[in-house]
């Protein structure tokens, strides 16, 4: 029993094993095949290169696959986001007349209380909300990864939240957290006297990021349950073999292995984190006390209470860049080479 | 595939994308009116099959009267209306007629996202109320035609009053301070205020501010609600919850009556609400314990209360036929068949109260204020909450919390200019 390419080495070095053979085909064990030479046109063949119509066809083919979703992306995402951006270099108003003001709504942002607050509480829910969120996804992943049966049921069940309509979740979540709501009740079970969670401003936050992550781990969970299940098993055969114990074979094998899966779930997750809306829009109102006003909602009230719609793209366009930042320094930081 | 099969695939698919987006556009526009109508409207009768029935008949009606016409009443949720009406109004798609209330409407006109609409009330404009009319017009010309008048008193669990031994129910600042002690003693707050956010505060701060004699703006438009009238205010709800007057949750408290604290049987009174109130806190605690009573006093005796107006889109796809409409929903007999199917007041001196019509509800209309109305009115209640909400929280005086509200409005409102 062998291990694929680098995983294998450092396994050899950890447990002690022999290091693969070279040229084997990734995880399945078995030696590699000889390089197919047809449509090659190379040298090692020895076939004459293909003409460049034919040379040409398959990226067309693949381009024409592609086109109506392309054309849909630029339509609908690419020319928004150009238009916030022109748009946050004016003071457009909701009847649709402008004026450029240059960065003045720039230089406002940075010198907006209420703004600056609502970063802070947007990083804050961000530093509450990923962790919170991608624990219980890969927990929930590996548990379902390991369910002997009942494993189709079980991952229908916990990504159920996901697909919910939150402005329903909500009210039933505003009920769960209330002063005299279910969580309180409970604990008046046993003589404790519950806090308000919705109406105390420490509280506010992480209570939030609670009911966020109940309602999105479900997809983060679906993609790290796809990434343990392309781990061959093989490598963790090996493993026990080799004498590593369950903790080990997970820490060691299944999370490095897991990596850059992991990385694609902390991104989306910290995206979804400066994106949140409609968990505050459905609960608090960004209340009390501002206490979970985040940008994007700060975004909404300016767009659609306070109508100054060139100020509300300055906003989105800041949420770009931040979450543009984070998303390239977390990819410095984790979407390295599994070794 | 072939390139050939997949580009021509790759072009139906996005000629139908195209069709698509494109079949729902198409307004029809004409000098006599004919064609399509559309008017949001909002779930003012509460019944779905009594707000049906009634705009299937009224819009049948005018149908008859108006061949060539066809209106369409879109009703939507009360839920996220303001936002919704802005989108719609500045683009200019989905609407030619929106009901709004009086304090959009100087923030519409300042937007210029609907027109006067003095011609549909030309003809018998004498026959509407006053108070009405004054609350539609901006800059002398009538931007809505008032379709219905509400009006907003304290409604009451009585059981709770007689439980902690209170016979009489309070009606003034005075008998709310000294009754809340008494229920406190019981574990029941005495008012059931809601402060969380966003919350009107039509519904909540304003109408106690009124009742103070205080106002929310002064004469050139700014913050005027941190003077002592408001001071009193604010301190009167700190003192009510240093008793435990207020229920603990009361930042993130709505102002509905479903899932209030008061619905739930744990808090005594709410300081207003509308006729619709009365049956729903009926049945979540029983008809037999409501009780409403007449508008509160503090220095003065005052209510929150507006006409629902019915505007015209200035990007109005069919503004002839829209004008048509509105003359016909101003008529005597629509508005009495109205306010008999939604239960709020007619804004018609010509058209009777409903015999049903609860009579401290008709009693409370000569106090009924339809709030300061100003463009920016409704922005500066998002900035003053927080700080209602900071000084409810113990951690800033009354005085202070209104200091820094009224700072923000007026920073709001010297960006405006």
């Amino acid at each position: 029993m062998t291990a694929p390419g680098r995983t294998g080495s450092w396994l050899a070095s950890r447990f002690g094993g022999t290091p693969p053979p070279e040229r084997e085909e990734a995880g399945s064990g078995l030696p590699a095949r000889p390089v197919q030479g047809r449509r090659t046109g190379n040298r090692r063949t020895g076939r004459a290169p293909r003409p460049w119509r034919e040379r040409l066809r398959e990226p067309i083919a693949g381009w024409l696959f592609v086109l109506p979703v392309f054309v849909l992306f630029v339509i609908f995402r690419f020319f928004p986001v150009l238009g916030t951006l022109g748009m946050s270099f004016t003071n457009y108003q909701i009847d649709g007349e402008w004026h450029s003001v240059g960065a003045r709504n720039y230089v406002n942002a940075f010198h907006d209380p209420i703004l600056l607050a609502s970063l802070r509480t947007t990083l804050l829910y961000a530093a509450i909300y990923v962790p919170l969120t991608v624990i219980v996804a890969l927990v929930t992943a590996v548990v379902v990864n390991a369910a002997s049966f009942g494993r189709t049921w079980l991952r229908g069940a916990l990504f159920l939240p996901y697909v919910t309509s939150f402005v329903l979740a909500g009210v039933i979540w505003r009920w769960v957290l209330a002063a005299d709501g279910l969580v309180n009740g409970l604990l008046a079970h046993i003589h404790v006297a519950g806090p308000q969670f919705l109406a105390t401003s420490s509280l506010v936050l992480p209570s939030l990021a609670t009911v966020s992550a109940w309602k999105g781990f479900g997809y983060s969970m679906l993609i790290l349950y796809a990434g343990l299940r392309t781990i061959p098993q093989d490598v963790i055969e090996a493993g026990r073999i080799d004498g590593a114990n369950a903790w080990h074979r997970f820490f060691r094998i299944q999370l490095p292995l897991l990596r850059p899966t992991l990385f694609f779930v902390i991104v989306i997750e910290t995206i979804n984190s400066f994106q949140v809306f409609d968990t505050v829009y459905a609960m608090t109102g960004g209340g009390p006390e501002r206490a979970s006003y985040t940008l994007v909602y700060a975004m909404y009230d300016q767009a659609f209470r306070f109508f100054n719609l060139g100020y509300a793209a300055t906003i989105g366009v800041i949420v770009f860049v931040l979450v543009l930042i984070i998303s390239l320094l977390q990819r410095w930081l984790f979407d390295r080479p599994v070794t | 595939m072939s390139i050939w099969k997949g580009l021509v695939a790759s072009a139906a698919l996005l000629s139908a994308l195209a069709l698509t987006a494109c079949g729902s556009s198409g307004g029809q526009h004409s000098r006599d009116g004919k064609g399509d109508v559309t008017m949001w409207m909002y779930p003012t009768i509460v019944d779905p099959k009594a707000n049906a029935a009634f705009w299937n008949k009224a819009t049948a009606d005018f149908e008859k009267q108006n061949p060539g016409i066809h209106v369409t009443v879109d009703t939507q949720p009360w839920e996220g209306r303001e936002q919704k009406q802005a989108t719609a109004l500045s683009s200019g798609k989905g609407l030619d007629l929106v009901l709004v209330i009086p304090d959009q409407i100087p923030q519409f006109v300042s937007q210029g996202v609907i027109s006067p609409v003095d011609d549909a009330l030309s003809a018998d404009k004498e026959q509407f109320l006053p108070t009405a009319l004054q609350a539609v017009t901006d800059k002398n010309h009538a931007y809505g035609v008032p379709l219905y008048q509400t009006t907003n008193v304290p409604i009451y669990n009585k059981a709770l009053f007689t439980r902690a031994g209170i016979t009489t129910l309070p009606s003034t600042w005075d008998e709310i301070l000294a009754d809340a002690p008494k229920l406190a003693a019981k574990g029941v707050p005495i008012l059931d205020y809601p402060a969380g956010s966003p919350v009107t505060l039509n519904l909540s701060f304003y109408p106690l501010l009124w009742e103070a004699g205080g106002h929310i703006f002064n004469a050139d438009g700014k913050a005027a609600f941190n003077d002592d009238a408001g001071v009193r205010t604010l301190q009167f709800l700190l003192n009510l919850k240093n008793m435990g007057g207020l229920p603990k949750n009361t930042v993130s408290e709505g102002n509905t009556i479903e899932g209030s604290q008061l619905a739930a049987g744990k808090s005594a009174m709410m300081l207003a609400v509308g006729p619709e109130a009365v049956g729903q806190l009926g049945a979540a605690i029983g008809a037999g314990k409501v009780a409403i009573g007449p508008p509160l006093t503090g220095a003065k005796q005052v209510t929150y209360g507006v006409p629902g107006s019915v505007a015209l889109a200035k990007h109005a796809q069919n503004p002839v036929g829209a004008m048509k409409f509105l003359t016909y929903l101003g008529s005597a007999g629509v508005i009495k068949d109205f306010s008999a199917a939604c239960g709020y007041f007619p804004t018609r001196k010509d058209v009777p109260q409903q015999a049903s019509a609860p009579k401290q509800f008709i009693d409370a209309l000569p106090e009924t204020f339809p709030g300061e109305l100003q463009a920016g009115a409704r922005q500066a209640m998002t900035l003053i909450s927080p700080h209602i909400q900071a000084a409810l929280a113990g951690k800033v005086s009354a005085k202070q919390a209104l200091d820094a509200a009224a700072a923000d409005v007026n920073s709001m409102t010297a960006a405006r200019r």
